[in-house]
């Protein structure tokens, strides 16, 4: 059984019933997300103490790997940050919907990602898709009050569904071309020729499109701009980073161990092209920031998948490190949304228009955010990219790569708009702003913690690459 | 840690320091500024004094840093470089001086931008590791973008959009053949930003022409060069005082500069093949710019478009690929930083008299402000390019030099220098002379004791070089005839002949003399057949 294999998730398991019981007991959500967050960071440790360790479990079906433990801590990450912005933002306005359910769900979420990332065979990546899923589609419809909450709801789940039904029709076609279900057996029957049967081509295609839909990718896009301006701002903080971290960590273990004799960069290399051209152009038109960063979000899927394009485990690393750095920045950027928002009126450009003068920490904290996401040094942002855009350049790549950073140049537009609204617009001071210390501690940790991070990547990212190209390195 | 490194930093810890500056005491964080560039100033001296010419880089320092990717903080200053870093300490200074009463609002904001500018522009001059480098040049967009964006004019948020715009499409195409370079210095082993190494690589032909239009672009968007300059009156336009100073003086040298230090040297055979196209280039901007600059109303886009015509003197001087020529380039980026940067000032202090720049709303003021007229009047004559001031020497060197090469279009520049005597006397004497025509200007402020002394450094300096460059020359001489021999070794190499012994070649490579033959690269080699006449007129 090994149990040790599956220690952070027991951890998070417990975390569900504790976060339940504690609502119960003490009748008082005030601090439900700073326990849920503790439960997070524990759950990280436990991973960093295990981390040289390789945990295989359950026959096999779980492996526990550096690979594996890389990714979660990216996870934890993510998810850490946006339990935070939640929490705070439950303190600064009563919207309804952050109770025990909330993070609760958000934790059984995680649990369901990690399996994503130390799954060893198809039936518990399937497993751990649903387990990611289903709790995203209920908290995207959390706000039981609002409409476009439910049709965030319902859209997500009925992209979701489609999508699980990809995935589950490609593992019957692989497993019926290959006989397996682990990603071992699948790799072994590849390599001994069954990549020559067309059922193992077409399996292995149903099964990235499963996760394309999840990551948001070109032309399997089109859920998440509405869904990220319907759900509720902190679900959305938290759904922009993790899911897609566990979502990528899984497709690199999939094309670099299962898939590996197969060519499947052709199938990245047109969602990469497509990914960065529809987030870049369409972001343009944005004034709304929630859907701004839904279109950016997808063009950063673009950049990642440039990554996936050039097949190795050096990419493999680099790819890993843009997605430390994109937790980072974009999660942060939804706190700032999610503090600014009211129930009444979404954050766009007008609502922080001045805020440079009216609070210019949350402003130079989204400036840095701003910067990084457009991939300006000295940000991770920049960092990251000139990883990724180095691998591919060696895999030979190069019309990816114009590509890519011709459209990076169009993001500066969309990304300094936001900047020029926040230090050169006049202020609307008709517009109420969250109190500017006290009440929101967890909202200042997280821009702290956020802000901290996409400069300290970007600076120094040595230390950060070396611990991504050798975790993912263990895979080959 | 080095002079260079504290040189570097040093503007960027104050720069961080004053955002955290207690509100309530706003009116040190002037004094904390003027003191942390005089600082920084003072130690820039170092440089001049301890440098020796001829020895290469020095004040090096290396450390890893990004090991993975063969990155190093690598730091150096040379003849090419060290100008332009006390250049730009200087103007820094004088920059924060002349704000202190143009700038009544956001002081920690603007101070800070600032000092991370300089930050920016000395990390760019002194990086010897291309990464590094590409780091300060992008970085330094994010200050340049708030001084304009924040404390600029009516059409700040237009200019500094478009700014940002031009200059980021420009370097993203460089940063991908900076890769490119970088993966084919690797080879097996992992490759290096050590630029260094990367003079030492032997790039394909083929590719040498890509390569070069990459980074040439990203240059000469920043020089700015016809037909990338349309930024730059917008910025200039829109941009306060000091701001425009900054620009001026050190982030358009880090056009001119880029090419000298990296796109000229590293593919010189690319740069072979565009020579054509740049020599047209640039001998439009000269003409052009001066043209635009006769029609101009405003005194600042006036001073905005000539610089568009004085550095495409700059680019002249560089493409006569002669040690005159690349002398007069260097000494001239020098002294438009000076020249243009006083202009910049002094229009900036004539702005705050009378809050208009237009050149009809004055006329006659000679007799109301002599001292401020004189200064103006000097400048001029330096920027025009009179015997006796830097303008003259530097020009007749870049037209010196690019005679010997290129004699039709040496001449035809040679023409702008008079345009450029007509519209800036034409300025002169329509701002300064004749009657006074508005009686509001009867009333202006002649120079205070603190803009008088932000102008003396400048003006000292344009007559000393003018009077006097030996200082300068003997400074930048022997680098430049090392940056020669890089530009053209390539090319000479290729001329010898595939059965002649190495060394044959190496001797040919290495006299840089201006009057030493160049033989065409043979047909079947070179990139272009056009590229063949850049060097034809040596014959």
């Amino acid at each position: 059984m090994n149990f040790a294999s599956i220690a952070p998730e027991i951890i998070l398991t417990a975390g569900v019933l504790l976060v339940m019981v504690w609502e119960i007991t003490t009748g008082g959500r005030q601090n439900l997300g700073y326990l849920t967050a503790l439960v997070i960071i524990v759950a990280g440790a436990m991973v960093i103490g295990q981390y040289d360790r390789v945990e295989v479990g359950f026959s096999g079906m779980v492996q526990a790997d550096r690979f594996g433990h890389f990714f979660r801590l990216i996870i934890y990450l993510g998810a850490l940050l946006a339990t935070m912005a939640a929490a705070s933002s439950w303190h600064g306005e009563a919207r309804g919907v952050f109770g025990a359910e909330f993070f609760s769900l958000l934790l059984v979420s995680v649990i369901g990602m990690d399996l994503l990332v130390i799954g060893a065979n198809l039936i518990v990546v399937f497993l751990g898709l649903e387990i990611l899923s289903l709790p995203l589609y209920a908290m995207a419809a959390g706000r039981t009050q609002s409409d476009t909450a439910v049709e965030a709801g319902a859209k997500y789940f009925l992209t979701g569904a489609f999508a699980s039904g990809f995935l589950l029709f490609g593992i019957a076609l692989v497993y019926g071309a290959t006989g397996a279900f682990t990603f071992e057996g699948i790799g072994n029957a590849v390599s001994r020729g069954a990549q020559l049967d067309p059922l193992m081509w077409i399996g292995g295609v149903l099964l990235l499109i499963g996760f394309l839909f999840k990551i948001a990718a070109v032309p399997f896009h089109s859920w998440a701009p509405d869904v990220y301006t319907g759900a509720p701002t902190p679900t959305v903080a938290f759904f922009a980073a993790a899911p897609k971290a566990a979502a990528v960590g899984l497709l690199l273990r999939l094309t670099l161990t299962a898939l590996v004799d197969l060519p499947m960069e052709t199938v990245f290399w047109v969602v990469a092209w497509l990914s960065m051209f529809v987030g870049n152009l369409w972001a343009l038109r944005q004034r709304d920031l929630k859907r701004l960063l839904a279109y950016s979000g997808i063009a950063h899927i673009g950049y990642v998948l440039v990554g996936l394009c050039a097949k190795g485990s050096a990419a493999a690393g680099a790819v890993g490190f843009y997605l430390m750095g994109y937790a980072a920045m974009t999660v942060g950027a939804f706190a700032v949304v999610c503090a600014l928002e009211t129930k009444e009126r979404a954050t766009t450009l007008e609502t922080v228009a001045g805020l440079g003068r009216r609070r210019p920490g949350i402003a130079a904290a989204l400036t840095i955010f701003m910067f990084a996401l457009t991939g300006i040094p000295p940000t991770v942002g920049f960092a990251g990219k000139f990883a990724v855009f180095s691998e591919a350049l060696k895999a030979g790549n190069l019309g990816l790569v114009i590509w890519a950073v011709m459209f990076s140049a169009v993001s500066v537009y969309y990304y300094l708009r936001v900047v020029v609204a926040m230090w050169m617009w006049p202020a609307d001071e008709s517009i109420p702003l969250p109190a500017p210390r006290g009440a929101i501690a967890g909202f200042g940790a997280v821009l702290i913690l956020a802000s901290i991070l996409t400069l300290l990547l970007g600076i120094y990212p040595q230390p950060f690459l070396k611990v991504a190209s050798e975790s993912l390195f263990w895979l080959l | 840690m080095g002079i260079l490194s504290f040189l570097i930093f040093f503007p960027a810890l104050i720069g961080v320091l004053l955002l955290v500056w207690p509100n309530d005491r706003l009116n040190q964080v002037r004094s904390l500024a003027t003191v942390a560039s005089a600082i920084q100033f003072i130690a820039s001296l170092w440089l001049w004094f301890d440098f020796v010419p001829g020895n290469g880089f020095q004040f090096t320092e290396s450390v890893d840093w990004i090991t993975r990717y063969g990155i190093g903080y690598r730091v150096g200053v040379d003849g090419i470089s060290l100008l332009l870093v006390l250049l730009t300490t200087l103007l820094t200074i004088i920059s924060v001086v002349s704000s202190y009463s143009s700038i009544q609002a956001g002081l920690k904001g603007y101070y800070a931008s600032l000092l991370f500018l300089e930050t920016g522009v000395i990390g760019a001059f002194v990086a010897t590791d291309v990464f590094l480098f590409y780091v300060f040049w992008e970085a330094m967009l994010i200050p340049m973008y708030f001084l304009i964006g924040i404390w600029g004019g009516e059409r700040r948020i237009y200019a500094t959009v478009k700014f940002v715009l031009y200059t980021m499409a420009g370097s993203l195409l460089m940063l991908v053949a900076i890769i490119w370079t970088y993966q084919y210095s690797g080879g097996a082993t992992g490759g290096t930003f050590n630029l260094f190494d990367w003079y030492g690589l032997t790039i394909p032909t083929a590719a040498q022409p890509w390569l070069f239009a990459a980074f040439a672009l990203a240059f000469a968007i920043k020089v700015p060069m016809f037909p990338f300059h349309t930024w730059l009156p917008d910025a200039h336009v829109q941009a306060p005082a000091a701001g425009s100073v900054m620009l001026a003086g050190e982030l358009l040298k880090l056009g001119t500069y880029g090419f000298l230090r990296f796109a000229v040297p590293l593919f010189p055979l690319g740069f072979e093949y565009f020579a054509d196209t740049l020599w047209i280039l640039a001998v439009i901007g000269i003409v052009y710019g001066a043209i635009m600059t006769l029609i101009q109303d405003d005194i600042k886009s006036l001073v905005a478009y000539s610089s568009v015509s004085h550095l495409g003197f700059v680019i002249l001087g560089m493409m006569a690929l002669n040690i005159v020529g690349a002398t007069g380039s260097l000494l001239q980026q020098v002294n438009h930083g000076i020249s243009t940067g006083a202009l910049f000032l002094l229009v900036g202090m004539i702005y705050e008299r009378r809050h208009t720049r237009k050149i009809a709303d004055y006329g006659g003021i000679f007799a109301v402000v002599p001292v401020f007229s004189i200064a103006f009047l000097i400048v001029a004559l330096s920027s025009i390019g009179l015997p006796g001031t830097n303008g003259f020497v530097g020009e007749f060197l870049i037209l010196l030099g690019a005679f010997s090469t290129r004699p039709w279009l040496a001449g035809i520049s040679a023409l702008a220098i008079i345009l450029a005597a007509g519209y800036m006397l034409w300025l002169v004497r329509r701002v300064f002379f004749g009657p006074i025509v508005h009686t509001v200007n009867e009333t202006i402020r002649d120079l205070s004791k603190r803009e008088l002394a932000t102008l003396i450094p400048l003006l000292i300096l344009i007559i000393w070089i003018g009077v006097y460059p030996k200082p300068f020359l003997d400074r930048i001489g022997p680098d430049l005839q090392t940056w020669l021999a890089k530009a053209r070794s390539q090319q000479m190499i290729q001329t010898v002949p595939q059965n002649e012994p190495a060394p044959a070649a190496v001797r040919k490579a290495t006299p840089p003399r201006p009057d030493s033959t160049i033989v065409p690269p043979p047909q079947d080699e070179a990139p272009s057949r056009d590229g063949v006449a850049m060097v034809g007129g040596f014959e």
